[in-house]
Formats: structure tokens, C-alpha cells, sequence
């Protein structure tokens, strides 16, 4: 390139004075040589290019929020909560999967058979599954990020109660839905109140030990319950029984009590902006 | 200028082991290198401080806070940084995707400012071409500076870094060695390795932990001068040699008594050290 | 992998590192384009909060679709493409103020300069493109300079796309008459 833009011109062409087949002409050598390019931007808004350009980086770099986050956030919940809150593993698609084929085949079952024994078999599993989920919500072996997480001002309390009730929600609507195949009416519900009192139960352990550890024993201590029951073929009776779902109830409403009114943890709710 | 951090005849004990058996310490401004063999209790005395963990008994004051309040030990969080040993990344995570979770952690709002931050820390540690990239697919090196980024949000006055270096090429720990030199520079920084040549290079000051007790504290240069006069080389691994090696050039550097005659050579950092928990063995064993 | 430090790579290896993710090769390509981008769209639209607002799309723009260069022609022209139909769009949401023709008179005051280059990026066409008057250079820079079909130029311009044609057969008569 032999004829370049002189600094008059480059003025010109900024402040507007050259007009016309000039200014074309500007344009069109800018679009192929970068030492005029250069020349022309010292001629150009720098203030307006810099609060730009940190709108463009804004744009770029901002994460983008995922369906969980979306969907907290539309319940009320802080962005930046809501970001802690999805990264819970279990609230991940590979987790939510798992749990969704475990419930499809209880349900499958349960459909598939006309007798009681499908719907034995659902009544069986599907309580454990909002455990199991709660038991992904956070810990040392689970949360990549334990150790860092846990050396940060953040409460650790109140990330694992806020993840435990995103968590529970998430896996709670899931079971419903797949209630809804096993084709009993409201019985096929029937596995929500023992659930929530397992969980309740759990929390109120994790006061005590960790997550998974929690989870494991009361995992384990259903397991048994379920086992002694099976033997004289009473599980589906005792699930649906009246008394069953009462002390469930209460077990649940009692857990919640522990968890949110002992004063350690008050300090755990407090909000920042 | 009164020191960072001050552990006095801190303890720890787990299942089975005594990790720590009353440490007593000191990190103030600068890089201080925590140098021991595997099992020295380096990871124990670094939780604690990154107050992830509670001593079982002695005492710990950073920043003139005590961690065993709860309401100091939030206050210490908000001026600290922790890299620990095996750095771990949600997946899925972009690198800023990653500091930024953390930046939350930090209780670092509004996002905007948040995200300059985080802007600043990736630039700090030369990852801004890479900002945008899956943390889990980056090499171990970069993924730890990944962590190291997140450790300096909201420019803490102490940094906690555990083996940062373990596992990295020569060519990554040099770049590692010059961000934590630069990291040093106004702020404390303990960092614990179990090579003698990064505390050579970084630090001006080295803490020497060896099951779980403090066997030296001072310069790097004090602790080489241990092995004054203790030092020398020989064509072959000579029998009263304490600890001896084959060096490049085919001769052998022995460490312990010198025989009579023997030219002694100039003590390194890694001399000093090695006579130092090899006596330490030999007591035990003894 | 080139060698080169990236301030020194040539843009279209520069727009492949960031259709990589290089986040800082976009903070290059902003410093050397953002500039004359900004002045070339204010000469097409008096408003600087669109014209800002445009940069800004196009930038974003320019991050997220980088691989889609095709390599053809220089990337500033691929630039200026997507800025000059990210401006049409602006200006359909909401017409605004067009920037104040100068009335220049047309090749009595073109200095030494400005003759030569229109010599060298335009030959005979140069001269014969200043004497154009206002309104008829606007419709050719639109059209033939900028690269906009009938339907985006009559929108930059706000003028219907019958004008534009006639307006561009009116110019291609007087170019043609010049030429001949």
C-alpha cells in the first residue's frame, strides 16, 4: 500500500468535516490497512470506547444461569444463592438421571403388576429417593469444593440446609410425578410423609456427623424396619396405615423444629445483601 | 510488625495418629516455606490455619483473632485464602465460571463488582485467554493456578497454599514460583512443599515439621549452615556417611562426619535439611 | 500454534484464537476495530447511545460467532458487516436522527490529500463519485459502499425503497454520463 491517511485527514474524518466521496474513501482504505486504523483511533471517543468495551466484558465473561437457577430465582431467590444452590451434585443432570431410572423401575413394576406387590415395590423405593438425593446435596467426599467451601466467610450451615430444601423440592416433585404411573390414586402418594420424616431425621444428625453419614444410617435403619416387615408381608398395610403417616408427620414437623429454631443455627439464616 | 499468624503448642490428634505434638510457630509478612517428609503433619497444621479444622489444644491467633470464636473465625475467612493439596472443580465449570462461584463464597457483591474481581484475579495469575475454558480440561498446572486465582479474591492478607507445586513440570513450578513470589509481596503467605528448592527460591523463611513437631525455625540460610562442615564429596558412597547420593558427574555427595582429609563442600538448603530429619530418625529408631 | 506474541497476529489468526475462547485476542480485536467502527456507524447515525449500544452487539457478536469467519476477504470488512445490519436493526426498532449532510461543496474543496486518495481507492470513480450531491452519495455508499440490499439502505437512511432506487438510478445515469 503506498498512499496512507495523513493525520489532517484522519481529524477530518473524525469530527465529520470530510464529507462525502472523501470520507468514503477513508472507509474504505480503513478496512485494509491497520497503521491507519491505528492513526484514526486516537481520533476516536476513548471514554465511550472503555465503558463499552465493560459492557462487552459484562456480556462475555457473565455466567450463564442454568434451568435450576432459573427457576430459584423465580421463586425468589437471591442470583448468587441460586448459584450455590444448583451446583448441589445432586441437583446435576447425571444425578437427576440416576434417580429418575431408579423411579422408572419402580414404577414400571408397580403398573405392570395388578396386585398389590407393584405397589409394594414402589412404596418401597420411592421414599428413599428424596434421601438419597438430600444425601448429594453436600459433603466432603460429594462437594468438590469442600475444603475451599469450608474456609470461606459463607455459613456452611446454611448452604447445606438451603441445598437440602432445593434438593428435597426437586427430588419430592420428581417422585410425584412418577406417582402419577402407578395408577393407585392418592395411595401411590403415600411414601412422601415417611420421606420427609427420614429426611428430617437426617438433618437433625447432621448436626452430629456428616451428611453421608447421616443419610447412610437412616438408609440403613429403613432398611431394617422395611426387612422385618416384609417377612410378615405387612408393607403396604403399615404404609398406608393412618398411624404410620401420623408419626411421620410429627417426626417431620419435630425435625424442622430442631433444625431451625436451635439458636447455632439462627446465626446460619443471617442474609447478606 | 506484630506477625500474621502466631500457633503456640498447637496439637491435633486423629484416629490413630498424633498429627500434631505442640507446634509453635510464626508467619508474618513474606513467604514462609513449611518443609517436611510425607506424614509430617503439614496438611494438619495448614487446615488449621485455613480454619478448616480446630486444634485439639494450644492456641491460635491470626490477625489477633482467635478461630476458635465463631464470630473472630468468620472475620479471619474474610482475609484469607486457601489453596489446599487436591484443589477440586465443579464440572462443567469454566475457570471464571469456577473463581466466580467462590467470589460468592466470599460474600464478594454486587456481581458486577464481583465479576471485575474475578477479572482481576485470572488476569493476576495469566489466565485470561483461557477464562472461558472448562477447568477440567485444562493440565494440572493451569488448574492449579485456577485455584490459586481463587484464593487471592477480595486480596487476602493470608494465604494458606498447600504442596502447591506437587506433581508440576519444571517449567509450570517456576511459573508457579514467580505468582507466589509475586502473591508475597504485602501479605503472608505459608506455603508447604517437600522440595528443598522451592523454599530456596521463595521463601525467607522455612519451618522444618517432622511428625509432628517443629525441628527448626529460621532463614533458609540459617538452616543450610546446619550442614557446615558436614558436607563432602567422594568417588564412592563412603560408609560413615549418614545419607549419601549419586550425583550427575558420576561422584557421590555424602552428609554426616566427615573423615579426616575430606574437602568439605558448601551446604545447600537440601543438606541442611535432610541431616536434619535423618538425625531426627535415627533417634527414633534408636 | 504460532509463535508470534499475540499483539503482533494478524486479525484472522487473532478471530480464530478467540473462536477458541481467548478472551484477551477479543480485547485486541476491540482495541484495533472498536475505534474506526465507532466513527464509521456515527457517520451513518447522529445518536451516540445507539451507536454505543451497537458497538456493544457487535463485539458480543464477534466473540460468539467467530469460527463462522470464513476466511474471504479482510475481517474488518466482516466486522463492519455484522455492525452496519446490527445499526439497520437498531434504527427499525426506533428511527433516529441522521447525521447533518455537509454542505460541502462537492470537488471545489477537496485538498491535495483528499484527491489522491480518492484516486487510489476509487481511480476515475473518484472524482466522479464527489461530485455526487449529498443525497445521491448516501444512497451509493449504502448500497454499494456498505453493502446493504434496497430494504436495509431505505432503513439506515429512513427514506422509502422506492427512493432508493431511483435515487441509485439517478446516480449510476450521472456516473455513467461522467465516465463515458
Amino acid at each position: 500500500m503506498t498512499w496512507h491517511i495523513t493525520p489532517e485527514l484522519a481529524r477530518g474524518y473524525a469530527d465529520g468535516s470530510a464529507a462525502g466521496a472523501p470520507s468514503s474513501s477513508v472507509e474504505a482504505h480503513l478496512l485494509a490497512c491497520d497503521a491507519c486504523r491505528g492513526l484514526v483511533a486516537s481520533e476516536a471517543p476513548t471514554g465511550r470506547l472503555d465503558s463499552v468495551w465493560a459492557e462487552i466484558q459484562e456480556q462475555v465473561d457473565a455466567p450463564r444461569p442454568t434451568w435450576v437457577e432459573r427457576l430459584l430465582t423465580r421463586l425468589g431467590v437471591s442470583p448468587a444463592d441460586a448459584r450455590l444452590l444448583a451446583a448441589a451434585p445432586s441437583l446435576q443432570v447425571s444425578w437427576l438421571l440416576g434417580l429418575m431410572a431408579v423411579l422408572s423401575f419402580a414404577a414400571a413394576g408397580a403398573a405392570a403388576s395388578s396386585d398389590e406387590r407393584g405397589l409394594r415395590g414402589f412404596l418401597l423405593v420411592a421414599p428413599l429417593v428424596p434421601v438419597i438425593a438430600v444425601a448429594g446435596a453436600y459433603g466432603r467426599r460429594i462437594e468438590p469444593t469442600y475444603e475451599v467451601t469450608q474456609s470461606t466467610p459463607y455459613p456452611t450451615y446454611r448452604l447445606l440446609l438451603l441445598r437440602v430444601v432445593a434438593v428435597l423440592s426437586v427430588s419430592v416433585a420428581l417422585t410425584a410425578v412418577f406417582s402419577l404411573f402407578v395408577d393407585a390414586g392418592w395411595m401411590a402418594m403415600a411414601w412422601l410423609l415417611p420421606s420427609l420424616a427420614m429426611v428430617g431425621v437426617v438433618l437433625v444428625l447432621t448436626r452430629h456427623m456428616e451428611l453421608p453419614v447421616a443419610a447412610g444410617s437412616v438408609v440403613a435403619g429403613y432398611a431394617l424396619a422395611v426387612t422385618a416387615m416384609a417377612s410378615r408381608n405387612e408393607v403396604v398395610v403399615v404404609a398406608l396405615a393412618e398411624r404410620t403417616q401420623l408419626v411421620s408427620l410429627s417426626v417431620a414437623v419435630a425435625c424442622l423444629a430442631v433444625v431451625v429454631l436451635s439458636p447455632a443455627r439462627r446465626a446460619a439464616f443471617r442474609r447478606f445483601p | 510488625m506484630s506477625p500474621t499468624v502466631v500457633v503456640r503448642d498447637v496439637t491435633k490428634r486423629f484416629a490413630h495418629t498424633q498429627a500434631l505434638a505442640g507446634v509453635t510457630v510464626e508467619v508474618s509478612t513474606g513467604v514462609t516455606g513449611l518443609l517436611g517428609p510425607n506424614g509430617a503433619g503439614k496438611t494438619t497444621l495448614l487446615r488449621i490455619l485455613a480454619t478448616v479444622l480446630g486444634p485439639d489444644g494450644g492456641s491460635v491467633r491470626t490477625l489477633g483473632l482467635d478461630p476458635a470464636d465463631a464470630r473472630d473465625r468468620t472475620r479471619i475467612r474474610r482475609s484469607l485464602g486457601y489453596l489446599p493439596q487436591e484443589p477440586g472443580f465443579q464440572r462443567g465449570f469454566s475457570v471464571f465460571e469456577f473463581v466466580d462461584y467462590v467470589a460468592i463464597l466470599k460474600e464478594l457483591t454486587p456481581a458486577r463488582r464481583r465479576h471485575d474481581e474475578v477479572r482481576r484475579v485470572i488476569a493476576a495469575v495469566d489466565l485470561t485467554s483461557v477464562s472461558g475454558k472448562r477447568v477440567r480440561a485444562l493440565s494440572g498446572g493451569m488448574r492449579r493456578r485456577v485455584a490459586l486465582a481463587a484464593a487471592l479474591l477480595g486480596d487476602p492478607q493470608l494465604l494458606v497454599l498447600d504442596e502447591p507445586t506437587a506433581g508440576l513440570d519444571p517449567e509450570q513450578r517456576l511459573r508457579f514460583r514467580e505468582l507466589v513470589s509475586k502473591a508475597g509481596e504485602g501479605r503472608a503467605v505459608l506455603l508447604s512443599t517437600h522440595q528443598t528448592e522451592d523454599v530456596a527460591a521463595l521463601c525467607h523463611d522455612v519451618v522444618v515439621l517432622h511428625e509432628g513437631r517443629v525441628l527448626f525455625r529460621g532463614s533458609p540460610s540459617d538452616l543450610a549452615q546446619r550442614a557446615a562442615g558436614h558436607v563432602w564429596f567422594a568417588e564412592d558412597r563412603d560408609p560413615r556417611a549418614r545419607i549419601a547420593w549419586r550425583t550427575g558427574d558420576g561422584a557421590h555427595r555424602n552428609l554426616g562426619d566427615p573423615p579426616a582429609g575430606a574437602v568439605s563442600v558448601t551446604p545447600t538448603l537440601e543438606d541442611g535439611y535432610l541431616l536434619l530429619v535423618g538425625a531426627r530418625d535415627e533417634e527414633a529408631a534408636a | 500454534m504460532t509463535d508470534m506474541p499475540t499483539e503482533e497476529l494478524p486479525d484472522a489468526a487473532l478471530l480464530a484464537s478467540v473462536a477458541d475462547g481467548d478472551r484477551s485476542g477479543l480485547e485486541l480485536l476491540y482495541q484495533r476495530h472498536a475505534p474506526w467502527l465507532m466513527l464509521r456507524l456515527q457517520h451513518r447515525c447522529a445518536d451516540p447511545g445507539l451507536v454505543d449500544e451497537v458497538v456493544q452487539d457487535t463485539f458480543v457478536a464477534v466473540w460468539r460467532s467467530a469460527g463462522r469467519y470464513d476466511g474471504r476477504g479482510e475481517v474488518a470488512a466482516w466486522i463492519w458487516g455484522i455492525g452496519v445490519r446490527r445499526l439497520v436493526d437498531g434504527l427499525r426498532r426506533q428511527p433516529r436522527r441522521l447525521p447533518e449532510m455537509s454542505r460541502r461543496q462537492p470537488a471545489l474543496e477537496l485538498s491535495a490529500e483528499e484527491r489522491v486518495l480518492l484516486g487510489v481507492e476509487y481511480g476515475d470513480l473518484g472524482g466522479a463519485l464527489d461530485r455526487l450531491s449529498p443525497e445521491l452519495h448516501a444512497v451509493v455508499q449504502a448500497t454499494v459502499l456498505d453493502g446493504l440490499t434496497t430494504r436495509e439502505a431505505a432503513r439506515l437512511l429512513g427514506i422509502p425503497q422506492g427512493t432508493v432506487k431511483t435515487r441509485m438510478m439517478r446516480a449510476r445515469a450521472q456516473l455513467r454520463e461522467e465516465l463515458a
